[in-house]
């Protein structure tokens, strides 16, 4: 009995320290913002790496999704007679929910997961310790960049997938299904209000901030709690990076709507 | 306190240019010789530059790089640089980096110095 | 021989997830000398470096530097204090992203208000030192194992560090390439005056660099010295040591047969 509890309380001692260790990780990460050295150029060279190679993965995506938000929107509000409201149903939906958390998603897939294993791999092969004994931050050298890099290209790319899914639907809803593509376009522009945007846009930024902060951890402490700096390290922080960044981005999405409706 | 180099009290006498330099000569005083050794190599009516390093405290690889690119641009047009005054450091240093072969480096009286290879 | 001592590690324990690896470990490197620290892998060579370049947190009092104690520093005294330091890694640690010439050009760009010409020419002056002076251009992944190394010594050269730390220098490298690396490192000490301290398990390059040996075991300083004092010990792990004798007579009997039978047994002490 006294050792389930004593090593209860030492998972969560564990846990704890994980906790605050990636609270800290965070700080640090921000305070890079601040320090030198300039990262003018880095933050260039990771825009180019997180936004424009997400650009050809995430416009597809967004296509087929507004494609498919026409069919099926179609469909259910013709129950009711109303396909006229395509336009904004598959507006909103896009950019309240779907724009921010696809691009998200993608982005994770497609470089949160290379991001993590960069660093990882500099992790065991000593880099981050060679950064160190050369006296530079290798919070804000490595880390901080892909931040920013990151709050640039989410809700650029974010706005881009709502534009493309938007077109999407009307290729689906007026071209294939009939709708007045007047009908269409000015449900867009009615239903949609400022608010709208200001919450897609929120939530890229929060999304931003999750994605490179999760990805970034994973691979900064790669095989460090065990000792082990061995590639098959890289692997499983790889791995675990882009599971908890995917959950961590939809539990989020639930609380910022919650907190914004 | 270590007296910083102050490079603007370089003359020049008859296309030669003279400066003596003292303090460190190392990466933090470098940006700022680098810009009077440079200015004066491009000056067509500059035909050497000597530099006294009698009074200087430390040479860095910097240092070296930056003599190395002095005496680049004073070579193109045939021009001569000349070192007199190192310290044994810094002669070993220039050694190190295989560069005695370009510079010429004068002892206090003036003759050359001549290195094994 | 005159020397001061630049660090002096007095009394230094470490302990790794729970286990202590390193007991009570006392010795002093003396600046512009050839410290070589040596012993069979796993004799926790390695943790002790990690301490020195301060990768691993120093308690108060177990090292000083300069007369000041590095387990007190601060972040701005941990900087200027590896400021000092050129490391070069067992894996050369070469950022893979860049090419040869940027990854030595990082510490300059970084520190220095050098302009790039500069720092390209300080970049080739390194380059040529190691021998690697056409190679500049390439990416790390296209050179081989010996000449990553020398480009990760090249790079922890790049600052013109006044204490060099050498983890395992010709671990992995042909003899001819090692002989070359060996015969680097004196030139350094004797050009430059650098204090270097070099981590090894190769008793012939250690022999032929050291000034100083210092010989660990399980832990422990097993012994400390001149080559030739080294050379006379009778300890007899460390004449095990230098014939290279397999270890035979380390095998614990009652662990291992308890072990056979499932028993769970505490880890002894070490």
């Amino acid at each position: 009995m006294t050792r389930l509890v004593q090593s209860l309380g030492a998972a969560t001692l564990d846990q704890l320290a994980h906790l605050g260790r990636m609270g800290l990780f965070l700080v640090y990460m921000i305070r890079g913002i601040v320090k030198p050295p300039g990262k003018f150029w880095s933050v260039i060279k990771q825009i180019h790496f997180i936004g424009t190679k997400s650009f050809f993965v995430i416009g597809f995506t967004a296509a087929f999704t507004g494609m498919v938000l026409g069919l099926q929107g179609y469909y259910t509000l013709s129950k009711f007679g109303s396909e006229g409201l395509l336009g904004s149903g598959v507006a909103l939906s896009l950019i309240r929910e779907l724009g921010p958390v696809l691009s998200a998603l993608m982005v994770t897939g497609r470089a949160g997961s290379a991001i993590c294993a960069e660093i990882g791999i500099m992790r065991i092969d000593e880099q981050i310790d060679a950064l160190e004994c050369m006296a530079i931050d290798p919070y804000s050298y490595l880390i901080t960049p892909k931040l920013l890099a990151g709050l640039v290209c989410l809700p650029l790319l974010t706005a881009y997938c709502d534009v493309v899914g938007i077109f999407g639907g009307y290729l689906v809803g007026v071209d294939l299904l009939g709708v007045s593509p007047g009908a269409y376009l000015s449900g867009v522009e009615n239903s949609v209000v400022w608010k709208d945007v200001y919450m897609g846009m929120v939530k890229s930024l929060g999304f931003a901030v999750l994605m490179i902060w999760i990805c970034t951890y994973k691979g900064f402490y790669a095989g460090v709690d065990d000792g082990n700096f061995g590639p098959e390290q890289v692997g499983r922080a790889t791995t675990n990076a882009v599971v908890l960044s995917s959950v961590s981005i939809l539990a989020a999405d639930y609380v910022v709507t919650s907190i914004l409706l | 306190m270590m007296v910083q180099s102050s490079p603007e009290n370089g003359s020049l006498r008859e296309g030669i240019f003279s400066i003596p330099l003292h303090g460190p000569v190392a990466m933090t005083t470098v940006p700022e010789i680098r810009k009077v050794l440079l200015g004066a190599a491009k000056k067509r009516a500059v035909k050497e530059i000597r530099i006294d390093f009698s009074r200087v405290s430390k040479l860095d690889t910097s240092g070296v790089a930056m003599l190395v690119e002095t005496w680049r641009g004073l070579a193109r047009r045939g021009g001569a640089l000349r070192l007199s005054g190192l310290s044994e450091n810094a002669k070993r240093l220039i050694q190190l980096a295989r560069l005695d072969q370009i510079f010429e480096i004068r002892d206090e009286a003036g003759s050359r110095i001549e290195y094994g290879s | 021989m005159g020397h001061r001592d630049l660090i002096d590690v007095c009394g230094l324990n470490s302990h790794y997830s729970g286990r202590q690896v390193l007991f009570d470990i006392r010795f002093g490197i003396p600046d512009t000398n050839i410290t070589v620290i040596m012993g069979v892998s796993g004799c926790g060579k390695t943790t002790l470096l990690r301490h020195l370049i301060g990768l691993k947190r120093t308690r108060p009092e177990q090292i000083m530097v300069d007369g000041q104690d590095l387990g007190k520093f601060n972040e701005e005294e941990m900087r200027n204090y590896r400021r000092r330091l050129g490391v070069l890694f067992q894996s050369g640690a070469l950022f893979n992203s860049m090419t040869v010439s940027q990854n030595i050009a990082v510490p300059l760009k970084v520190h220095t208000r050098l302009s790039d010409e500069t720092i390209r020419i300080m970049a080739l002056i390194k380059l040529n030192l190691l021998g690697l002076a056409e190679f500049g251009a390439f990416m790390p992944s296209q050179l081989s194992g010996g000449m990553r190394k020398r480009a990760g010594l090249a790079r922890a050269l790049a600052m013109d560090p006044e204490i060099l730390f050498v983890d395992e220098p010709s671990s992995g490298l042909d003899p001819i390439t090692a002989a070359g690396l060996d015969r680097l490192i004196l030139e350094l000490r004797d050009t430059l005056g650098m204090t270097i301290i070099v981590v090894t398990h190769e008793l012939e390059s250690a022999f032929r660099i050291a000034d100083r040996l210092i010989v660990m075991d399980r832990g422990c300083i097993l012994a400390a010295g001149s080559p030739d004092e080294i050379r006379a010990s009778q300890n007899e792990r460390v004449l095990q040591f230098l014939e290279r004798k397999a270890d035979t007579a380390e095998i614990n009997t009652a662990g291992y047969l308890s072990r056979i039978m499932g028993n769970e047994i505490t880890r002894s002490g070490r």
